[in-house]
């Protein structure tokens, strides 16, 4: 738990004050190389390798858009709001939170939150 | 006349006619900055003014060599007679923004080194885009002011459905992260530091600590060597620089105008013109007093409108192909040419190429006398 802390305040710093410096808002896709830190990504779901457990996720900054590479294990949990969802159940075009973080082999998704779609509630 | 407006008229004569407001001209800064906040503009122009090279970080695509390179005419934060190029890929109701083969836009030139490295003079185009867009360079004036009006003044000038059956029917557009977007041509970015960090990267290739990677070239990476500095090639003072000069560059004040530009602004509002184009936006609370709670002249609701196929191009976010935000028309008067692509010679012709929601608007404006219509457009002129 120790861990997500610094992630939901870089979350809610994204959604409620963009007053914040860009270097708190940016979400690209730099090499990490913090094991212990959580990245923070939230995008579009670009797409979905259900076979491998991982997706890519369009992040980005105005027109600078960048795809983030992102696995998951059996222990990540997959939710929508408060009910947990299968992996495959993400489709493109989904919006989503993944809390990560580096590995020797890329990101690895601890946690996934599929968003609700804009104009719908939670 | 009051005693009051008297004073006002007395005191501040050089001022605008409309209320008792300094002139701003285009290019000047909001009325009303502090010493500090002027001297922070004043450091972000020459950033604008910045013409970069491979050696400061430069490509190794690119669309200019720097803010002003484009946003020049006839004044700095003005416009262009650059163009560049967009492409997206629908498929409906999915539009996929082409990262992995480059993203949507498309950089038109190339460091020398590249060049050597892969012979290539631009990047290249998409080969799964269904659509390719031709991008004029707009004016950034009073985008400090759009950057302030609340979100949930967006959504409420919203009407999908058309409710009210006006049939005009705005919706907003989102980022890829869902917060509701309000910048660029689709509306898709949401905040000016991010539209301006973006365009860092997305117009100049060059790295910022806002986005610490470069872009491909067409998906690929960069080959070894072509790109000299390491990144970050601008520092987050640079960056911040370069907003604060946007942020503070003021809404160009409306000429005051002949009698007949007066009864155009009438013109203008009786045609419907104003639906879309709202004459006034407000902003909400900011650090900043030049900024905060300022009612401006910004002719859009931030929406996205249905414009009709003869002016469709890219999708983008949630943006249909022929969806386009409400273009703010503060500034307009430095403009040669009009809408998206620049494509309309004459304030004329811009109107007659709007469609799809704005038909009934359009045909109002072509069933007008030839007074009404030479009215409204010497209003236009004056904004």
């Amino acid at each position: 738990m120790k861990n997500r802390l610094p992630g939901t305040l870089l979350s809610l710093a994204l959604v409620c004050s963009p007053a914040l410096p860009l270097t708190v808002l940016a979400q690209q896709p730099a090499p990490p190389q913090d094991t212990t830190q959580l990245y923070v990504y939230t995008g579009t779901v670009h797409a979905v390798q259900s076979q491998t457990g991982s997706l890519d996720l369009i992040t980005g900054m105005g027109h600078a858009l960048r795809l983030v590479h992102i696995r998951t294990l059996p222990a990540t949990q997959t939710m929508s709001g408060v009910a947990t969802i299968r992996f495959a159940d993400l489709a493109p075009g989904d919006k989503l939170r993944a809390d990560c973080r580096m590995t020797p082999s890329g990101l690895i998704a601890d946690r996934i939150e599929k968003l609700p779609a804009p104009g719908q509630s939670p | 006349m009051t005693r009051g407006l008297r004073l006002c008229a007395l005191t501040l004569g050089g001022f605008a006619f409309a209320g008792c407001h300094p002139t701003v001209k285009p290019g000047d800064p909001l009325p009303g900055l502090t010493r500090e906040q002027r001297a922070q503009f004043d450091r972000g122009a020459k950033v604008f003014d910045t013409v970069f090279t491979p050696e400061t970080g430069l490509g190794p695509v690119f669309n200019s060599v720097g803010c002003a390179e484009c946003h020049e005419d006839p004044v700095r934060g003005g416009t262009g007679d650059e163009k560049e190029v967009h492409a997206t890929a629908f498929q409906p109701p999915l539009c996929d923004p082409l990262v992995e083969e480059g993203g949507f836009v498309v950089q038109l030139a190339v460091t020398p080194a590249l060049k050597a490295a892969l012979g290539i003079d631009s990047e290249p185009f998409p080969p799964s885009a269904t659509a390719r867009a031709v991008r004029a360079t707009p004016v950034v004036f009073g985008r400090g002011l759009l950057d302030l009006v609340p979100d949930s003044a967006i959504l409420s000038y919203a009407d999908p459905d058309d409710r009210d059956h006006d049939g005009i029917s705005g919706r907003v557009n989102h980022f890829v992260d869902g917060r509701v977007g309000r910048f660029g041509r689709k509306a898709f970015v949401p905040r000016l530091a991010e539209f301006n960090a973006g365009a860092f990267s997305a117009e100049m290739g060059i790295t910022s600590p806002a986005v610490p990677t470069e872009e491909t070239v067409g998906g690929l990476p960069i080959p070894p060597g072509v790109d000299p500095l390491p990144e970050p090639e601008i520092n987050q003072a640079a960056l911040d620089q370069t907003d604060d000069f946007v942020r503070l560059l003021g809404a160009p004040t409306r000429l005051k105008g002949t009698a007949e530009a007066k009864r155009g602004g009438k013109v203008f509002a009786s045609v419907g013109c104003d639906k879309c184009h709202r004459e006034t936006l407000r902003t909400g609370d900011s650090p900043i007093a030049a900024l905060r709670y300022k009612v401006f002249p910004a002719y859009t609701d931030l929406l996205l409108h249905d414009l009709g196929p003869e002016l469709a191009d890219i999708c983008l976010g949630e943006a249909t192909p022929s969806e386009f935000r409400t273009e703010p028309l503060m500034g307009l008067r430095v403009l040669e040419h009009f809408l998206h692509d620049g494509r309309a010679a004459s304030l004329e012709e811009a109107i007659q190429l709007h469609g799809g929601e704005a038909t009934a608007v359009r045909d109002r404006f072509l069933g007008l006398g030839d007074a009404d219509r030479a009215a409204l457009i010497a209003f236009l002129e004056t904004l």
